[in-house]
C-alpha cells in the first residue's frame, strides 16, 4: 500500500494518525448501529426514514475515515467490541429496549455527537490535508445532528424539567463516563482495543493534540448543548465535577 | 419556605469570577462527590478554563428591617486568575456576555457585574437583550470603602482632616469615586495609577477644587507617607508590598484579586474594603454558595454584589452604576441612604488573619455624621 502523506509525515505521526483513524472509524459504526437500531422505536414511515439516513450517513463517515486512513497506508482498527465503545453500545440497547426514545436521542445526538464533533475539529485543526478535511467536514455534519436532537429536547424538557434532568443525569452518569474515561489520564480497562502499540494518549504531542485539550474542548461543547437544551446550568456543571479526570 | 427558583424567575443576577484558584478549587470540591477520586489543582487548572459561563447558585435575599425579598442566580464566568493575568481580553469579554445572557435566560431584571466582569459596561451591550439592566456594583462598593475608612479612622482615633490618603488605582472607577468623596476629608491625596496622562489630570481636577493633591505613578515614595491607602487596582494578584507603610497605618484592599501582600504580624491596621453586611441575610437554597463564598461571618458580600441585591430589594431595576469615572460622592451618598433603608451595612473590619480584635459591627451605624463631613 502506497502513501500519499509519505512526505509530511513521520512514521510516529502515521501511526497517531492510524490510532485516531481507529476510534473515529469504531465510533461512526457504532452511530451507525445506534441510528438503526433506533428505526425500530418509530412506528412512523417518516422518523424511520430519517433514523435510516442518519445510519446511512454514519456508514459514510466510516467510509471516508477508512479511506483516510487507506491513502495514509495504515490500518484503522475497527473493534465494535472495544471495552469502552461496547459499553456505550451496551447502554444505548438498554434504552432502545425500553423504547425510550429520548435517552437514546441524548445518548447518541447530544453525548456521542459532542465528543465527536469536538475530537473531530480538533484534529481537523492540526492535520494536514486530506486529513484535515476529513475530519473538519464529518465535524460539521455531526454538528447537524446536535442541532437536530435540540429542538425535540427542548420540547421534553419544557413538559417535565425535573423529570428530564434527572433522567439526563442517568445518562450523563452513564455513558459520559464511559466517554470521559476513555479520555482520562488513567485507563480503567488494560487497553481500549483500538491503538496498535502504546496507548495513544500519551503521543498526541506528536501531532500537535493533547489529551487535556481536548477533553476541555468535548466538556465545553457538551455543557454549551446542555444549555441551549434548557438544563439548569448548576445541574450540568455538578454532573460534570464527578466525572473520571 | 417558597418553591425553588425556576429558569426564568429570577429577580437579579450577579455575575462574577473567583479571585484565587483556592476559591475555584472549593468549588469544584463542593461539587465533587466523596467517594469520587480527589481531583489535583493542576487537573483543576486544566479544566475549569473550559466551563462556559453558567448558574452556579441560585440566591434569596431579604431586605431588613423591611422584610422585601427578591430571588436570583449567582452566574459564574470562569474565568480563571491565569487568564485574568493575561493580556488577551477579549476571549475575557466573550465570557462576560456570555455569562449576561445566561441572566437574561434567568429571567433577571438587575444584573451586577463583580470584578472583572464590569468591563461589559465599558463597551457596547451590542446583542444584549434589554431585559436586563446592568450595573457594575461600583457606587456601593465605593460607598463601604469610604465608609468603611471613615469607621475604622473613627476606631483608630484618626483625624481624616490631618490625614495623608493614598489611593492606589486612583483613576479606575471605584478608585476616583473613593477620592472624590475623600478629597474634601482628608489633608492631603494622593493618586497612584499607571496611567499618567488621566492621573495627572484627575489631580489637576482636585487642585482646582482646592484640594491638596499629587500624582504618583511609583509607590515607593507614597506608601511610607500616607496615613490612609486605599487600594483599589485592576491586578491579577497580590503585588503591592506593605512594607514601607507606616506602623498603624489604616489600610482598605479593595482589589478583586486582592491588591496586597499579606505581610503577617506588621503592626498595620488592614482591611479588606469594599464589603458588606446583609442584615436581612442572603442564602441559597442548595448551600452551594456559602460553599466557596465564604467569609469570617455569614451574609457578607462584596459591594459589587450588594448593590444587585439591594436594588433587587428596594425594586429599582435601573442601572446604578454604569460607564468609568461617574460615580460622584452625591450618588455615594444616595446608594448608601439605600443600603441603610434596607440593612445593608458595613461588614466588620477583616483581613486575611480574621476578624480585627474587638467589637465585630463597629461600622457604619456607629459613625457620627460630624466625623465625615466635608470641609
Amino acid at each position: 500500500m502506497t502513501s500519499t502523506f509519505a512526505p509530511v509525515l513521520t512514521d510516529k505521526q502515521r501511526s497517531v494518525y492510524a490510532d485516531i483513524l481507529s476510534q473515529a472509524v469504531t465510533g461512526e459504526l457504532i452511530g451507525m448501529a445506534n441510528y438503526a437500531a433506533m428505526c425500530q422505536l418509530f412506528d412512523d414511515p417518516e422518523n424511520q426514514i430519517d433514523a435510516v439516513a442518519h445510519a446511512d450517513n454514519e456508514r459514510g463517515h466510516a467510509a471516508a475515515f477508512r479511506k483516510t486512513a487507506r491513502d495514509l497506508g495504515v490500518t484503522a482498527i475497527e473493534n465494535l467490541a472495544a471495552p469502552y465503545w461496547h459499553r456505550v453500545r451496551i447502554a444505548f440497547m438498554d434504552h432502545v429496549a425500553r423504547r425510550d426514545i429520548i435517552a437514546c436521542l441524548v445518548i447518541q445526538e447530544v453525548m456521542l455527537e459532542c465528543f465527536a464533533v469536538s475530537m473531530y475539529h480538533a484534529v481537523a485543526a492540526v492535520a494536514p490535508e486530506p486529513i484535515r478535511s476529513t475530519f473538519r467536514d464529518i465535524g460539521d455534519e455531526e454538528e447537524g445532528h446536535v442541532d437536530h436532537a435540540i429542538a425535540e429536547l427542548q420540547a421534553a424538557l419544557q413538559a417535565d424539567r425535573d423529570g428530564f434532568e434527572r433522567k439526563v443525569e442517568g445518562l450523563h452518569d452513564e455513558v459520559m463516563t464511559i466517554l470521559a474515561e476513555m479520555v482520562a489520564a488513567k485507563d480503567t480497562v488494560p487497553t481500549c482495543g483500538l491503538c496498535h502499540g502504546e496507548c495513544v494518549k500519551g503521543a498526541l504531542k506528536e501531532v500537535g493534540l493533547d489529551r487535556t485539550t481536548m477533553r476541555g474542548q468535548a466538556l465545553n461543547y457538551y455543557l454549551r448543548i446542555l444549555d441551549r437544551v434548557g438544563v439548569r446550568g448548576e445541574r450540568s456543571l455538578a454532573w460534570v465535577a464527578r466525572l473520571p479526570v | 419556605m417558597s418553591s425553588s427558583i425556576g429558569v426564568g424567575e429570577a429577580d437579579f443576577a450577579l455575575l462574577g469570577h473567583q479571585e484565587n484558584w483556592g476559591q475555584i478549587a472549593a468549588i469544584v470540591r463542593a461539587l465533587r462527590p466523596s467517594d469520587a477520586e480527589p481531583m489535583s489543582l493542576d487537573e483543576i487548572r486544566s479544566i475549569v478554563p473550559w466551563i462556559p459561563p453558567r448558574t452556579v447558585s441560585r440566591i434569596r435575599v431579604r431586605g431588613f428591617p423591611e422584610p422585601a425579598d427578591a430571588q436570583g442566580v449567582y452566574i459564574d464566568t470562569f474565568i480563571t486568575p491565569d487568564e485574568l493575568r493575561s493580556a488577551a481580553v477579549h476571549p475575557l469579554l466573550g465570557k462576560v456576555r456570555a455569562a449576561a445572557q445566561v441572566a437574561e435566560r434567568e429571567g433577571a431584571r438587575i444584573a451586577s457585574l463583580g470584578g472583572f466582569t464590569s468591563i461589559l459596561l465599558e463597551g457596547s451591550l451590542d446583542g444584549m437583550g434589554d431585559r436586563v439592566v446592568f450595573t457594575t456594583g461600583n457606587s456601593l462598593t465605593a460607598a463601604l470603602i469610604v465608609k468603611g475608612i471613615e469607621a475604622g479612622a473613627l476606631r483608630l482615633n484618626l483625624a481624616l482632616s490631618d490625614a495623608t490618603c493614598l489611593v492606589i488605582g486612583g483613576t479606575g472607577d471605584v478608585g476616583s469615586a473613593c477620592a472624590r468623596w475623600l478629597g474634601p476629608r482628608v489633608g492631603r491625596l494622593i493618586l497612584a495609577a499607571r496611567h499618567p496622562g488621566r492621573l495627572a489630570a484627575a489631580a489637576r481636577a482636585f487642585r482646582r477644587q482646592g484640594i491638596d493633591a499629587v500624582e504618583v505613578t511609583a509607590l515607593e515614595a507614597a506608601l511610607p507617607a500616607a496615613d490612609v491607602i486605599i487600594s483599589a487596582a485592576s491586578i491579577a494578584a497580590p503585588m503591592i508590598d506593605l512594607g514601607t507603610t507606616r506602623p498603624h497605618a489604616l489600610i482598605c484592599d479593595a482589589g478583586y484579586p486582592k491588591n496586597l501582600q499579606a505581610n503577617s504580624g506588621l503592626p498595620r491596621h488592614i482591611f479588606w474594603g469594599g464589603i458588606g453586611l446583609a442584615l436581612g441575610t442572603f442564602w441559597s437554597e442548595d448551600g452551594m454558595l456559602e460553599r466557596f463564598y465564604r467569609f469570617p461571618v455569614p451574609s457578607l458580600g462584596h459591594g459589587c454584589m450588594l448593590e444587585g441585591l439591594l436594588l433587587a430589594v428596594a425594586r429599582r431595576y435601573e442601572p446604578f452604576s454604569i460607564g468609568r469615572g461617574n460615580i460622584t460622592p452625591d450618588r455615594i451618598e444616595e446608594i448608601w441612604r439605600l443600603a441603610e433603608l434596607h440593612g445593608f451595612v458595613l461588614a466588620p473590619f477583616f483581613n486575611h488573619e480574621g476578624l480585627w480584635p474587638g467589637p465585630h459591627i463597629p461600622a457604619a451605624n456607629d459613625v457620627r455624621p460630624s466625623a465625615g463631613a466635608p470641609r
